[in-house]
């Protein structure tokens, strides 16, 4: 499961809860039950506006029953232990990226920092017709590197042009360089207007 | 960070990191404090004032109380939010392009077309607003409609967006304001009513192109 899948897991559950909880005090409150002709069965809680939102005899109906007390225990021990696995995996800074080449010599092992592949296509992209700033990431999926680079263009340059003179040029280069059949990579293309890089690029007078 | 996959084509899915952060650290919050309260009260101290009077407060207060139903209504507002932070795509900047893992930003598209539509002649000014699977544009000046909606296709058509998007141009006729009426009088030159060090400043010359190796530029 991606960190994705496991975040959006996290809020639809959380979500739901909440969500159900309001509307069981709001439907109790307002009497929705009474005015619409519900009869709900004779358990469900928060009934009528006039019952307390956590009675005594609902705090305590459980508490003599041999499972209470590890529940009790239980249920936030497993919150708190799941919340910090959460954090711990969130914060872990991966290492630096590299990658591990076909080596020559049965021995020896050969790696690429990532930094030099990310230089050599920042430096090969740079140079693309059109393009302005270029920024490039190396990162680790399971199993493969993957390059994500962020490219901003000027309007001179056209999106399908770059595009493909990106995979053709640096992209295919660092490829063969690092001796691999596929580099997956992810491309976020901005283009900034003619005005806009003028307006930047006017001297500060202080 | 964003850890989610992207899709071949589609919108790409954020990873919501930041809202999950937010869940995570009040269920971490809320659930040490409680563990802590349970442990202490098994082992003979004394529980939390503030839980007794939380406790308390919670089997005072009926279903009806304005407290609990505006709290009540502020939960669900909450849980809605949730679900929809969970179940919607995100990451509204970007339109996914037809290679995989490619995405090009909205305000990117509506500056290659209002630069097209800039360079068209007997156009005045131009407006553009991109959205997901629509693009409209307001032009005002005495341009050819036809002609101006051609033009504007073809420049959307160059960039090549996964799904499909509409091209919605409409013209209006320019029409120039009405020049002042009686423009003041021509101050002397030399007026001594601000005699401001602004006006001894040289004017500025032209913003000259930066000359700068761009690696040096592009690697900031």
């Amino acid at each position: 499961m991606s960190r994705g899948a496991v975040n959006r897991t996290i809020l639809a559950v959380a979500g739901v809860l909440l969500l159900a909880g309001g509307l069981l005090v709001l439907a109790g409150g307002l009497d929705l039950y009474g005015r619409v002709g519900l009869s709900m069965p004779r358990r469900w809680p928060l009934l009528s506006p006039d019952r307390p939102l956590l009675g005594e005899a609902a705090r305590t109906r459980w508490v003599g029953r041999s499972w209470w007390w590890p529940v009790v225990f239980a249920v936030p021990a497993v919150l708190v232990a799941g919340a910090l696995a959460w954090l711990i995996t969130q914060l872990r800074r991966t290492g630096p990226v590299s990658v591990e080449l076909p080596s020559p010599a049965p021995a020896t092992t050969l790696r690429v920092r990532g930094r030099a592949v990310e230089d050599a296509i920042e430096t090969g992209a740079v140079a693309l017709p059109g393009v302005q700033r270029v920024a490039a990431r190396l990162d680790h999926r399971p199993g493969r590197p993957v390059v994500r680079t962020a490219i901003r263009l000027t309007t001179d340059g056209g999106p399908a042009e770059l595009l493909a003179a990106y995979r053709a040029g640096p992209l295919a280069d660092a490829r063969d360089s690092l001796g691999l059949a596929e580099l997956d990579s992810e491309l976020r293309l901005r283009v900034v207007t003619a005005k806009a890089t003028r307006a930047r690029k006017r001297p500060r007078v202080v | 960070m964003s850890g989610a996959e992207p899709a071949a084509v589609g919108r790409p899915r954020s990873a919501r990191t930041r809202p999950a952060f937010l869940v995570v650290l009040v269920v971490l919050v809320v659930a040490g404090v409680l563990l802590f309260d349970v442990i202490a009260i098994r082992t003979g101290h004394q529980a939390w004032p503030w839980r007794v009077g939380t406790g308390r407060r919670l089997a005072d207060r009926h279903l009806d109380d304005p407290w609990v139903l505006a709290g009540a209504g502020v939960t669900l507002l909450l849980g809605l939010l949730l679900l929809w932070l969970a179940f919607a795509a995100g990451e509204r900047r970007w339109l996914p392009l037809r290679d995989a893992g490619a995405v090009i930003d909205r305000a990117g598209v509506a500056a290659l077309i209002s630069e097209r539509a800039g360079r068209l002649p007997d156009v005045h000014s131009v407006k553009v607003k991109v959205s997901a699977r629509r693009t409209k544009v307001m032009v005002t000046g005495i341009a050819d409609p036809a002609e101006v909606q051609r033009e504007l296709r073809a420049e959307l058509a160059r960039i090549p967006l996964a799904l499909p998007n509409r091209l919605d141009v409409r013209t209006r006729g320019y029409r120039p304001a009405p020049p002042p009426a009686a423009p003041p009088p021509a101050a002397p030159p030399t007026s001594a009513s601000s005699p401001g060090p602004s006006q001894a400043v040289p004017p500025s010359p032209e913003p000259a192109p930066a000359v700068r190796e761009p690696d040096e530029e592009d690697r900031a």
